[in-house]
């Protein structure tokens, strides 16, 4: 696939040709960048203490089995080992716990931190190896012998499992969300018209620039970490469970933090390995995670399938949606609970008006990498769902597929909306916002009427060209409570303390913008202080886009408290005023902000596509979103993050997918096999922000945007291909590969005979030919798989063989 | 993710790496650009005892002529000196810079060496199909003196060569055969990844007349493969041009000829689909070619 690049310029007709939006005159370096990317940020990785040892975690090769034992002796005698510590050294396994309580019988699947009984995914950790280097770790944990008794890895959602992942629980279903509204089985009977299909989402994950790393060191009682992130005050509640410890003495300490997209920073084993590895040796311990490590053991997300079915009336008028949706959860269920299941429900309605809506979504277990969220989690597999299958029924109807959405599309008049799911599951209040106003002002910006006509023309002349749309409901700001502490110091600065993380979001020029405003003094007074717990350990943390609408709502509540502590000194007492503030004197107030429900936010994507007939080369040429975030605090963060997060979707809908084969054996451990897009992939992403007000979530009325830009990508690039392929019914599974083109492309023009038969009249008698050089021999899958990805791809094909051979035999 | 320890030689002559690599046998693993060798090291899937660095040894990045008049390279010339014409022997010889701009990105075509892909002979390799097309002829020395061999007999299969442990490539030689037309294709998603599909073909043509044709293939069977029987269909026609029907029943009949494995990248069907497309695409590009060039390459 590919943007289109300066070899491909006369594709690009399609480009506005006026290229001034506001995005481009504005400046990009937030004062926090300039450290990031000058090589001057302190990141995990950075941390480095005295007597520090190292830490290598070995991993299960195998995805589905019974251990039988793990033999350390001779990694223990290897040159710099500490110790090897397997879960024989816990009286009791320790497991991680649930943070979103919603459905507690996931409790039955947590994992523990280390496996002492079975091993269910390929990555699991079954030992930690402790020593004086990264090095010796790494060699050490070569060495430690696993024997695992096979189990036949269960890898299908939709199918039983030959043996269970959970043999205790129905089918390996860890919970179910349902939503009903309406009476659907009337609607689907009495409709004019009723369109059904299955689609699927391979896996994905968040993949941040910066993996995994954790620093522990004990003080006396104190545990103090570097590299907690997200959700620092769950991690540390944690940790202090997991050691007995008051939650004060463990003390989260500042590091800057390079990606996180919903992935890292969840609670994960190594949570527990790390700390614990360090109070048995005595000495701080380091774990810095590799690519190849972080592939298979962060959250993955995605996975879903859905059997979905809209009911409407011949005019167009939505009646009724129907689906059957399965997640594959993994083998365990991770601190996010079930929460990724209930958001397929609650997202599938999208931005529309459906008299019944009946959808049930199972949450299956299976032999692969636990799942949590990742940047729009399942809004990206439902709106894509919903999405495609609006396409399908603007066919049947023979309407333009903006037109059927628009007729649908709930008014301003009926906002707030209520969107019931009936008994188990909370309804959803849009709460504000102007859909339609979005709508014109996006087809406004992307010259929809002159696009029409542009891709009609280029389709006349035979060109397989498509434009596609996708729209979709964000819902922003969970997490209910956020406290922040701001302190003036004795030399009249404003300090910002946060639990919260800057994780590359621009929280800080966030912070620093809103309490500017609200203070009345300039931001180069204002310093922040986030992603720690040691200087003040309240709050929630980074999550479901609501820094600015919590963090910033607290911010400027902490301001405002100031503001008028100083205006009680008297009117002379002027805020822009240095000297007011050192007259006022050091003194700390606590900024806080509770909202109940979240916020939501309209927005559409749109993408001109088209395949290039003999290669089907699929080229994104153009792609666009827009979004009404409320009001926009700081231009290039919001930017930032509605382009960013459309990148990649684009990788999530056009290349990067977790593979697994059938025996559990993850197939895309390093950027050779997972492919995300690169600058050479990318188009301009034409965004439309719009700040439409009316949100009572929060006084800044702002909505959530580090999510947005993702969401209705899969959507509008699957529609946009599936029209240029002159078939509605194309797409069906993202991410989507020239293969899945291949049954709907032009079959290649014909091929003669004429130097055949010239051939048989020249040499009629001549004998079989020469051998075919490295012609291909018989292929047993296991170089199938790997042969087009080069060495490497083979090499770690032929090492998860040999190490799935190795427990076979150790098994005997 | 980092290498295992290792012992590591310099060695400054071909003579004292032969002598090492015939002293550490199949402990033993050349070193040049490391573009394929260190990652591997580093995901410990290879695990040699010794590294013997060729790098130093200035004699393996000359270029010139040889006796037969063929054009010799150097096995330590990097793809982007390939790129950039920067081999003054090989300079009028479009297609390798063709070829070589295609290989990963920027960096790695600065390091790694045509004599390193050669060597490491993945079925996708720019450097091993183009070889195979061209008649490339690898010269090489061990401890029983010098060898040349044709590239044709050089890949084995599934990342195996003729190479001997105890020898290492010193050149690539291009001969120069006749009016010969030579061009390359390739496919890959990403810009910078390996080909899924990868063609090279060269025609030598005598005023539109066929003498010889000589297609290979890389990406669709487990090492870089020619396709001799196709090629014979193509000789003594009398192409009409780029146009020429022909040239698609040439593409179509490569495409008929392999059986291409499925991975997760690419299916077997959507392989031969892009060799008809690549190849048909590579010999219109060598008609046109004769056309301009008064057909020499
Ligand atoms: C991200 C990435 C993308 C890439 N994309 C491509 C691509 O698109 N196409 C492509 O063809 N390659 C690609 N490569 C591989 C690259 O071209 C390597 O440079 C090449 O395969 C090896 O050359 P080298 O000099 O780096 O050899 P090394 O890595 O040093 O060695 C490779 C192997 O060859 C042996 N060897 C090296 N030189 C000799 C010699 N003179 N005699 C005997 N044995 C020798 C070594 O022992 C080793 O087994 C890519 C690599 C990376 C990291």
């Amino acid at each position: 696939m590919s943007s289109p690049p300066a070899t491909r310029q006369r594709r690009r007709r399609s480009q506005p040709s006026q290229a001034s939006p506001a995005d481009q005159t504005q400046t990009w370096a937030r004062r926090e960048d300039i450290r990031l990317t000058t090589g001057t940020g302190t990141f995990v990785g950075d941390v480095d203490l005295d007597g520090q040892l190292w830490a290598r975690v070995v991993r299960s090769a195998v995805a589905h089995g019974v251990l039988v034992d793990i033999d350390v002796t001779s990694a223990a005698e290897m040159p710099g080992v500490v110790r090897v510590l397997t879960a024989k050294d816990l009286a009791d396994v320790p497991q991680i716990p649930l943070r979103i309580l919603s459905r507690p019988e996931l409790n039955e699947f947590l994992q523990p931190v280390l496996a002492s009984e079975r091993v269910r995914y390929v990555g699991e950790p079954v030992a930690i190896v402790v020593a004086e280097s990264a090095r010796a770790a790494e060699d050490a944990a070569e060495r430690v012998v696993v024997q695992v008794d096979e189990l036949v890895p269960a890898m299908a959602v939709d199918e039983d499992h030959v043996d269970a992942v959970w043999p205790d629980a129905t089918r390996d279903a860890m919970c179910v969300f349902t939503g009903r509204d309406g009476e659907p089985d009337a609607v689907f009977e009495s409709a004019d018209v009723v369109v059904a299909a299955s689609f699927t989402t391979g896996r994905d994950t968040g993949l941040p620039l910066e993996t995994r790393g954790l620093v522990a060191q004990w003080l006396g009682d104190e545990l103090h970490l570097w590299g907690p992130t997200k959700f620092i005050c769950f991690t540390r509640a944690t940790v202090a469970r997991w050691f007995d410890l008051p939650e004060d003495q463990v003390i989260c300490h500042h590091v800057d933090v390079g990606g996180m997209f919903g992935s890292r920073g969840e609670v994960y084993p190594e949570d527990y390995l790390v700390p614990w590895a360090s109070a048995v040796t005595g000495r701080p311990v380091k774990w810095i995670e590799d690519r190849n490590e972080h592939l298979v053991s962060i959250n993955h997300s995605r996975g879903q399938t859905h059997r979905i079915s809209i009911a409407a009336r011949a005019d167009g008028t939505l009646l009724g949606l129907r689906d059957e949706a399965l997640v594959d959860m993994g083998a365990y269920a991770r601190p996010i609970g079930g929460r990724v299941a209930e958001l397929t429900v609650e997202s599938l309605p999208g931005p529309y008006r459906w008299p019944a809506l009946d959808v049930i979504c199972t949450a299956v277990a299976t032999n692969r990498t636990p799942v949590g969220t990742m940047r729009g989690p399942a809004t990206f597999d439902t709106t894509f769902a919903r999405e495609r299958l609006l396409d399908i029924l603007a066919d049947e109807l023979e309407m333009d597929p903006v037109e059927l959405r628009r007729r649908n599309l709930i008014g301003a008049d009926e906002i707030p909306y209520v969107q019931d799911f009936g008994a188990g599951t909370h309804p959803s209040v849009y709460d504000s916002g102007d859909y339609h106003l979005v709508l014109d002002r996006f087809l406004a910006d992307l010259d929809y009427e002159a696009l029409l006509e542009e891709v009609g023309q280029r389709r006349a002349e035979g060109e397989s060209v498509g434009v596609g749309f996708a729209f979709f409901l964000d819902h922003s700001g969970l997490g209910r409570e956020e406290t922040v502490q701001l302190r003036l110091t004795a030399d009249g600065r404003f300090v910002f303390y946060t639990t919260s993380s800057e994780i590359g979001q621009g929280l800080a020029s966030m912070i620093i913008t809103v309490a500017a405003e609200a203070l009345g003094v300039s931001p180069d007074l204002i310093d922040v202080v986030a992603n720690q717990s040691g200087e003040f350990d309240g709050g929630n943390g980074s999550f479901s886009s609501r820094g600015t609408i919590f963090v910033g709502s607290a911010t400027q509540d902490a301001a405002f408290q100031l503001r008028s502590m100083l205006a009680k000194e008297g009117p002379q007492a002027n805020p822009a005023d240095a000297d007011a503030w050192r007259a006022l004197g050091p003194r700390t107030v606590i900024g806080r902000h509770t909202n109940d429900g979240p916020t939501y936010g309209f927005g559409a994507a749109a993408a001109v596509v088209s395949v290039e007939p003999e290669t089907l080369d699929i080229v994104v040429e153009r792609l666009g979103v827009a979004y009404d975030c409320g009001r926009v605090i700081d231009r290039p963060s919001a930017m930032g993050q509605l382009v960013g997060a459309a990148v990649q979707g684009l990788g999530g809908t056009l290349l990067q997918e977790l593979t697994f084969d059938p025996d559990g054996q993850p197939q895309s451990t390093t950027f050779m096999d997972f492919q995300p897009p690169t600058v050479t992939e990318v188009p301009r992403v034409e965004a439309t922000l719009l700040e439409l007000g009316g949100t009572t979530s929060n006084p800044l009325g702002v909505k959530g945007i580090g999510e947005a830009g993702i969401m209705g990508v899969g959507g509008s690039i699957s529609n946009a291909l599936s029209a240029a392929l002159s078939t509605t019914r194309a797409i069906t599974r993202l991410p989507i590969r020239p293969d899945d083109v291949v049954p709907f492309a032009p079959p290649l023009p014909a091929a003669g005979n004429q130097l055949r038969s010239s051939f048989e009249r020249r040499r009629p008698s001549e004998p079989a030919s020469r051998d075919v050089t490295g012609a291909p021999g018989p292929s047993s899958r296991s170089w199938l798989v790997i042969l087009a990805a080069g060495a490497l791809g083979v090499a770690l094909a032929a090492r998860a063989l040999r190490r799935k051979l190795a427990a076979k035999g150790h098994h005997g | 993710m980092k290498a295992p320890p290792i012992s590591y030689a310099a060695a400054e002559s071909v003579e004292e790496a032969v002598a090492l690599l015939t002293e550490h046998g199949d402990d033993a693993k050349v070193l040049a650009g490391g573009q394929s060798l260190l990652p591997m090291l580093n995901l410990r899937l290879a695990q040699p005892g010794v590294l013997v660095d060729i790098g130093r040894i200035e004699e393996l990045r000359h270029s010139g002529v040889t006796e037969e008049g063929g054009r010799l390279c150097g096995s330590l010339t990097t793809h982007r000196e390939l790129e950039m014409g920067a081999v003054p022997s090989l300079g009028d010889v479009a297609v390798l810079r063709t070829a070589a701009s295609h290989i990963g990105h920027l960096p790695i075509r600065t390091q790694g060496t045509i004599g390193g892909s050669i060597a490491h002979a993945d079925s996708a390799s720019e450097w091993c199909v183009l070889a195979l097309a061209l008649d490339a002829v690898i010269h090489v020395r061990g401890t029983g003196g010098a060898r040349r061999m044709p590239a044709e007999s050089f890949f084995h299969g599934f990342f195996s060569t003729a190479l001997e442990p105890d020898e290492i490539i010193t050149g690539i030689e291009f001969p120069v055969t006749g009016s010969s037309s030579a061009n390359f294709e390739e496919y890959a998603r990403r810009s910078g990844d390996f080909a899924i599909v990868a063609s090279a073909v060269a025609l030598d043509l005598r005023e539109g007349r066929c003498e010889s044709a000589r297609i290979a293939l890389g990406g669709v069977a487990g090492a870089p493969i020619r396709l001799p029987e196709v090629e014979r269909l193509a000789e003594g026609h009398r192409f009409a041009g780029p146009d020429d029907e022909a040239v698609r029943e040439l593409a179509h009949a490569c495409a008929e000829a392999i059986d291409p494995p499925s991975d997760v990248h690419a299916s077997s069907t959507y392989r031969k689909r892009l060799t008809e497309v690549l190849v048909s695409r590579a010999v219109a590009g060598c008609l046109r070619h004769d056309d301009s060039e008064g057909g020499r390459r």
